[in-house]
């Protein structure tokens, strides 16, 4: 039987970077190829990466509440 | 033969001399210039590129660009103050240029996101605040399809309609009922230490409002590092006794989060960022400044 999830994921990255420099653009790239690097471990599994964007929502942070 | 005589005979000698260039043109009498023959079309042909005035002014609407964020070393220079509205929002077609600065290393545009967006959020300069009831701002709309949206790909009407209001330095009394740290964002260079982040506070009309009908304000760390305000020093003097506040800055559109409202916030319209804020106490407003000890 074939099947299929879509899954929603949540990270938060943090590192040193230079203040102008864009580290949303270059964490997403991390964060891609670090998926891209462990596809391979799961050769049974077809990985497609939709999208990964920023979340600039801070304003209902469940996670940081007041 | 007097002064003022002497200069209308120059004046009169001027006006000669350019007509008898101008006769010489159209004669054909100067080489190397293009004739008459040339020139006449293409001028009549600007008409036809723009074919009113009225047209033009649909175009290029009458409504200042704050985006120009010139660095200004006094806030309003010739800046008219704010034709008064009793309470309401002030028409200001003319609004003071924003001005930036580089704080720790981090560009006032930010490290990505929005740059204009941004550049907005990061202003540091005072105004000639204009006071204006909770309502004027809360019942303020907007167009939907800014929602969401990079400012650069705003419809020209859209943008318009924004930049009337956004920017107005204004001053409002109301009740802080929530106030806590925000996260790294392209504002800040995703910067995640307490100095680098915005503060959310959540500024309501009535003491007990719930935050679903709240105008969201916030304090920036470049506006902050000027202050001792600290989220302990809001919730004792202002969230805790629900005493009345002040806060005065500039009035901003964060189309971000339309999926808030009636939830975490009231409207889209902001005060971004925060430039004072006054508590109520014993008869007079007091800087939040001179409660912190």
């Amino acid at each position: 039987m074939r099947k299929g999830i879509r899954l929603i994921l949540k990270l938060q990255l943090e590192g040193e970077d230079e203040p102008a420099h864009d580290f949303a653009a270059s964490s997403i790239q991390a964060v891609r190829e670090m998926l891209e690097t462990g596809a391979p471990f799961h050769p049974a599994l077809e990985l497609t990466i939709r999208s990964i964007k920023e979340d600039t929502d801070w304003e209902d942070d469940e996670e940081n509440p007041a | 033969m007097s002064p003022r005589g002497s200069r209308r005979s120059g004046l009169a000698s001027y006006l000669v001399l350019i007509g008898v260039l101008a006769l010489a043109w159209y004669l054909g009498k100067i080489p190397g210039l293009p004739g008459p023959e040339t020139v006449i079309p293409k001028i009549k042909n600007l008409g036809t590129s723009i074919p009113s005035l009225e047209a033009a002014r649909t175009l290029v609407p009458d409504v200042p660009v704050i985006g120009t964020f010139l660095p200004d070393e006094k806030a309003t220079p010739g800046i008219p103050p704010p034709a008064s509205s009793a309470g309401g929002l002030p028409d200001m077609p003319v609004k003071p240029k924003p001005r930036q600065t580089t704080f720790q290393g981090c560009p006032p545009e930010g490290d990505g996101g929005d740059p204009e967006l941004n550049l907005l959020k990061n202003r540091v300069d005072e105004g000639d605040y204009a006071p204006v009831t909770f309502e004027a701002i809360a019942g303020l709309t907007w167009p939907e399809d800014v929602e969401r949206r990079d400012r650069e790909n705003w419809q020209p009407q859209d943008r318009a309609f924004i930049e009337k209001y956004e920017g107005i330095p204004v001053v409002v009394e109301g009740y802080i009922v929530m106030a806590r740290e925000s996260g790294p964002e392209s504002t800040n260079c995703h910067g995640t230490e307490s100095d680098m982040v915005d503060w959310h506070v959540w500024f309501t009309k009535n003491p007990n409002d719930d935050r679903s009908v709240a105008i969201i304000t916030e304090t920036t760390p470049r506006v902050r590092a000027n202050h001792k305000w600290t989220i302990q020093l809001l919730k004792a003097h202002a969230i805790e006794p629900r005493a009345p506040v002040r806060i005065s800055g500039w009035l901003f559109f964060d189309p971000e989060h339309p999926e808030h409202l009636g939830d975490t916030r009231g409207t889209l319209w902001e005060i971004h960022p925060i430039m004072q804020i006054e508590i109520f106490v014993d008869g007079r407003w007091v800087p939040l400044d001179e409660l912190a000890g």
